[in-house]
């Protein structure tokens, strides 16, 4: 074994080429950045102040009680707190573009970066997200199992897992599993959907 | 000293109740499944546990997580020996040393190593944090409204200052944290706040849907953007080692106990930091440093040991003074929360019964993980090509469900993939998810404390301050936001250094 091999070797990986052969859903694939888009660093930030901003603007509006509780009251800490938001985002809204400016679009990386030797398809997180946020809203109209069956199917059709067999397999185990478990075990009424199914 | 040893006596014999056996047994099992899968962090599998807290009880819960996380630091190691691949960022170090000495046909000393490292530093460690623990309880009889929002603000600075890399990033986390914490009515007045005239928010958002949003969901989401392949991943089990080739193993495994329990203490450090300082630490004192990163069963047991101690260490500041330093302890205190439990330095007074279950859990696992640790890991090694979509997908659709249980409401699994989101966006721009995870926690505590200890002291915030305990707390919160304010302007420093080459734009 040659000792001045002494990383390890990686798992056989999904090529940029093999992740487009799959057909034409797959969004175009990127190589992992160095860094990250310093324009959305920014617009980040820009939202933390748009946060700070609005926790201010309910804590204006808010009627005011004319009783006395304490000497701060319940609107002092959270207004002054938005205002370090604020004052935060700003500093790093100012950081972030003068970092655009002087290098360029992608800087120092520096939260979690995606894992080397794997296509990265940002659009699909994007989409789970979509997907995570109508999920519970559709689960009281459609009930758990209908609604649990497709997302699990579709999740799993997204993330290359597409073997017809061990697709239907692997929903209908989970889903049945899950049932069982809260349902039957564990007695948690799941909401039932028009089709009075659970 | 009567009580301590009293502790340790009463939690080896509660291991013996057969409810809280079971659920160690159930523990470790899942410990080490969920470890030797890569991408399965201990956040995950607490978020996926967290809710079936509520039935199994406060006891049975703590003894639960900490099967599970003893066991997962050794279910980490076992890609990490046999594939390369690390089930954690603190078993990087496990494959340097590790899978070096698999590939030179030492896998089964190496494997050896890593149990051996983790059975030996983690039961040491439950020592340290029963001797740690006790005297934190004793102090607490001290501790008022002032000290409590000190500890607080101590909890939250550092884990601010000492995770991630800006601290600027880190403070906005944190206040983002705070700021959500406040949605619902006032613990003071009872005014209600950021409700939006919503019924359903004036009991506040759900904290444990925020906290699992924040450090469970996000990570899924984050692995979602990947397209994963295992094909070929299978590993040949080794055979275990004769005894006495475990005994080099011994100074490492002892440094990384001590080290690994003192720095796991730190709120913030947790037990990558513990892994590294332990690995240099025993590089420093050995007599072969050159064969660090090339195969040291030496170097691979302080790694080890370090991890497992870590885990000891972590439950200092949080049971002993409700300072979860991780999110792994955010999500502890919100299941012992969901079992009517307070976090708080009075927390081990007022339920010796938590500290009991505690050190079973932590025992326990490590004589479970010495019956079941080595068959098990032969199992799982024939088993590490799961595929991911299957854990991303899983995962997501088990914690909702999980979350729709604690309160039967689906606003709250809204919440939960909400922050999700939100926590997706943050660890991709370096916002750190622990950071405000703590803050949604400890936020309403703090606040109250501090409204309610200035009108103790007729609105004087000198008063406030100038308490003894107070102010020692306050002066070590205010060295941990230097030494992140440091840690940052050097990170700055380099940047600057980048700048005239830097990364080319696309």
């Amino acid at each position: 074994m040659s000792d001045d091999d002494s990383k390890p070797e990686a798992p056989a990986a999904a090529t940029a080429e093999s992740a487009l052969e799959e057909g034409p859903l797959i969004p175009p694939v990127e190589e992992t950045a160095q860094g990250v888009d310093n324009r959305f660093d920014a617009l980040g930030a820009v939202g933390f102040v748009g946060i700070g901003l609005l926790f201010i603007g309910l804590a204006v509006a808010a009627p005011k009680s004319e009783f006395t509780h304490d000497a701060i009251g319940p609107w002092a800490i959270p207004v002054g707190l938005a205002v370090v938001l604020i004052a935060l985002g700003l500093t790093q809204a100012i950081r972030s573009l003068r970092f655009f400016r002087r290098v360029g679009r992608i800087g120092p990386h520096e939260g979690a970066e995606d894992e080397p030797g794997y296509p990265v398809i940002p659009l699909r997180a994007i989409g789970f997200i979509a997907t995570c946020l109508v999920y519970p809203l559709l689960i009281p109209v459609l009930g758990f199992l209908p609604t649990t069956l497709v997302v699990v199917a579709g999740g799993l059709w997204a993330l290359h897992f597409r073997r017809p067999v061990p697709l239907v397999i692997a929903t209908i185990v989970f889903t049945a599993a899950m049932y069982f478990l809260f349902v039957v075990v564990l007695s948690i009424r799941l909401p039932s959907g028009f089709l009075g199914w659970p | 000293m009567d009580e301590i040893l009293g502790f340790l006596a009463q939690g080896f014999l509660a291991i013996f109740q057969p409810e809280l056996l079971l659920y160690i047994v159930v523990g470790t099992i899942i410990g080490l499944v969920v470890g030797a899968i890569p991408g399965l962090g201990v956040q995950l599998a607490f978020a996926v546990i967290l809710p079936f807290t509520f039935v199994i009880g406060a006891e049975g819960a703590v003894a639960l997580l900490m099967a599970v996380t003893v066991a997962m630091m050794f279910g980490n190691s076992i890609p990490a020996v046999l594939v390369g691949v690390p089930g954690s960022p603190a078993a990087i170090l496990t494959v340097l040393d590790g899978y070096q000495l698999h590939r030179q046909g030492k896998g089964g000393l190496a494997l050896a190593t890593s149990l051996f490292a983790a059975l030996v530093g983690q039961g040491t460690s439950v020592v340290f944090f029963v001797f740690a623990v006790i005297p934190l309880a004793v102090i607490a009889y001290s501790f008022l409204t002032p000290e409590m929002f000190a500890l607080y603000m101590l909890g939250i600075i550092a884990i601010v200052s000492l995770a991630g890399k800006n601290i600027v990033k880190g403070a906005m986390a944190a206040v983002f944290g705070l700021l959500v914490a406040m949605v619902g009515l006032d613990p003071v007045s009872g005014v209600a706040r950021f409700t939006f005239d919503m019924p359903e928010l004036r009991s506040g958002l759900s904290v444990p849907a925020m906290s699992i949003g924040l450090l469970a969901v996000s990570e899924l989401l984050r692995q979602s953007r990947q397209a994963f392949s295992w094909t070929g991943a299978r590993a040949r089990m080794p055979k275990f080692p004769k005894l006495r080739e475990l005994i080099p193993t011994l100074p490492g495994t002892f440094i990384g106990s001590v080290v690994g329990t003192l720095v796991g203490a730190v709120p913030g450090a947790g037990s990558t930091p513990a892994a590294l300082i332990s690995y240099q630490t025993t590089q420093l004192v050995s007599r072969k440093p050159e064969t660090f990163g090339k195969g040291s069963v030496s170097g691979l047991a302080a790694n080890e040991s370090a991890q497992n101690s870590a885990n000891s260490g972590e439950l200092i500041p949080t049971l002993g003074l409700g300072i979860p330093g991780s999110g792994s302890m955010v999500l502890l205190l919100a299941a012992l929360s969901i079992n009517g439990f307070i976090a708080g330095p009075n927390l081990i007074r007022e339920a010796p019964q938590l500290l009991e279950a505690t050190i079973a859990g932590l025992l326990g696992a490590t004589f479970v993980l010495f019956i079941v640790g080595w068959p098990l890991a032969k199992v799982l090694g024939k088993a590490l090509t799961i595929n991911r979509a299957l854990v991303v997908v899983f995962g997501l659709v088990i914690t909702a469900i999980g979350v729709y249980s604690l309160r039967q409401r689906m606003l709250d699994v809204f919440v939960c993939y909400l922050f999700g989101a939100i926590g997706y966006f943050m660890m991709r721009y370096g916002y750190s998810t622990p950071a405000a995870a703590l803050a949604i926690v400890l936020g309403s505590s703090a606040e109250s404390a501090l409204r309610r200890g200035l009108n103790l002291f007729d609105n004087s915030v000198i008063d406030f301050f100038s308490r003894p305990i107070t102010a020692g707390v306050v002066l070590v919160a205010i060295t941990f936001l230097v030494i992140g304010i440091r840690r940052t302007i050097k990170l700055r420093k380099r940047e600057a250094v980048l700048e005239p080459t830097g990364t080319t734009p696309r």
